[in-house]
């Protein structure tokens, strides 16, 4: 699969709503095959920053450009190449577990999307669940198949919000070794999270938010403290 | 794109039905409303056969117009809900399928509540439609046609706001006001013994509507999908 976006540059981004800002001249680039982690407090503009990444919110000022492309040009031509975890599960409850990832399946025009489904129901653990409606799943077998709903069209930018939240430890370690798949494959993410295992464990680079800027963004070797750089600078 | 697009418009009608078929949300409240408005009204307006000509019109455009903003109302409720509407905004092509697959489901819903509630009010009304049946059904095809075309945009310009429930009929009865007149000068002109000479004009005028309402609904709805999202 063609590697596009294969950076994604964000420069003097700001976000504002009324007279506060969720946003504040950011700037960033964030490239392929690495895994940026996002953390800081509540309401330091993480889940801002992934919604501008995603297009599904628009910048009050600056610039989002991917690649050569600009947003409004990216958000119109190239928006399948994003796969997007956000706070809600994006199923519809009434729906079949494959159903919901037949559906999405045909929206992207896949070709083989019975057998997509399937391998996606088994890399997720829901193939015994498959014909269950997901109102009668618990929130941990929803982020399984929200995640497989996310990765279904293989998109090349990733932004996942929380993508471990409900999971149980072998649910945070599928979607680490995932995750790691993916970035090995050139993929590009981002990812929101609280938990500083998972950042340690498969984080390329650490971005810390404090109150709509960037407090911290470093690239992550294997001895440095998350935890400490995140009580420093959150 | 255009395959997809197509292949996009069946996904979204097949999950929307298998959908209703295991809920039966919209069939169920608009068939019993109907029956209600037909009870209502039969009570209210039909004082023997000689009224009829004068109050049926009337009754069968507003019961149709008041059913529909019912069905139409749920048409993107569901995609709201844990945030679907995003989901499918991500995906290219679907400020195209998205309006022709809620249009299409939202004109089955509509059908399948007018097969309850038209013949109950022709045989509550006692009306003779002997002959010009085959008219009376184009122009409510017609009229069905324009109001999904018109409601499916309204519904979805609407459903993000929380007063979705009352703006609908606000915002979208004065748009229908033409196809209205021409609907109920058509059923008027069939009661009074009129045929396509007489009610073919009109028939023509509500198609033309439709064709507007459609288009224009077609070319809006990309920025309507683009501020709900």
């Amino acid at each position: 699969m063609e590697q596009f976006p294969s950076r994604v540059a964000l420069h003097e981004l700001s976000r504002a709503y009324g007279r506060s800002f969720a946003l504040h001249r950011i700037n960033l680039e964030l490239e392929a095959g690495c895994l940026t982690a996002v953390v800081g407090d509540n309401g330091a503009g993480k889940t801002t920053l992934l919604n501008l990444l995603a297009t599904v919110d628009r910048p009050t000022s600056g610039e989002i450009r991917y690649d050569q492309m600009s947003r409004d040009e990216f958000a119109r031509t190239t928006r399948h190449r994003i796969g997007w975890i956000s706070h809600h599960p994006l199923l519809y409850e009434e729906l079949t577990a494959r159903e919901n990832l037949a559906f999405f399946a045909r929206l992207y025009g896949i070709g083989d999307a019975p057998q997509r489904c399937q391998a996606w129901l088994e890399r997720v653990g829901l193939v015994d669940d498959a014909d269950r409606s997901v109102e009668a799943f618990s929130r941990g077998m929803k982020q399984r198949l929200t995640i497989a709903r996310a990765l279904i069209h293989n998109p090349q930018l990733l932004l996942l919000d929380e993508p471990a939240t409900g999971l149980d430890r072998q649910g945070t370690q599928f979607i680490a070794d995932l995750l790691c798949q993916l970035v090995a494959r050139g993929r590009l993410v981002v990812v929101i999270t609280h938990d500083f295992g998972l950042v340690r464990n498969i984080a390329d680079r650490l971005l810390i938010l404090r109150r709509g800027k960037v407090a911290y963004d470093e690239l992550l070797d294997d001895g440095q403290d998350v935890l400490k750089a995140y009580s420093k600078h959150a | 794109m255009r395959k997809l697009i197509f292949r996009q418009t069946l996904a979204i009608i097949g999950k929307d039905l298998r959908r209703e078929w295991r809920t039966r949300e919209i069939l169920i409240t608009t068939v019993a409303f109907a029956v209600l408005l037909v009870v209502v009204f039969t009570f209210a307006f039909y004082h023997g056969e000689q009224t009829t000509p004068l109050v049926f019109p009337g009754i069968l455009w507003v019961a149709i117009v008041f059913t529909g903003t019912l069905a139409i109302s749920r048409t993107f409720q569901h995609e709201r809900h844990n945030d679907c509407l995003r989901a499918l905004a991500l995906v290219p092509g679907t400020h195209i399928s998205l309006y022709l697959g809620k249009f299409t489901t939202n004109l089955i819903f509509m059908v399948l509540f007018e097969i309850a509630l038209i013949p109950l009010l022709i045989i509550t009304f006692s009306v003779n439609v002997t002959g010009v049946l085959h008219l009376h059904l184009l122009a409510i095809a017609v009229g069905t046609f324009g109001f999904a075309a018109l409601g499916t945009v309204v519904s979805a310009m609407l459903v993000r706001n929380e007063l979705r429930e009352v703006l609908l009929p606000i915002v979208l009865y004065p748009l229908l006001i033409p196809l209205l007149i021409a609907g109920v000068q058509v059923t008027t002109a069939l009661l009074d013994g009129g045929d396509w000479s007489n009610v073919g004009p009109w028939i023509q005028a509500m198609m033309a509507m439709d064709i507007a309402y459609a288009g224009l609904s077609l070319v809006l709805f990309r920025w309507v999908l683009s501020a709900v999202e």
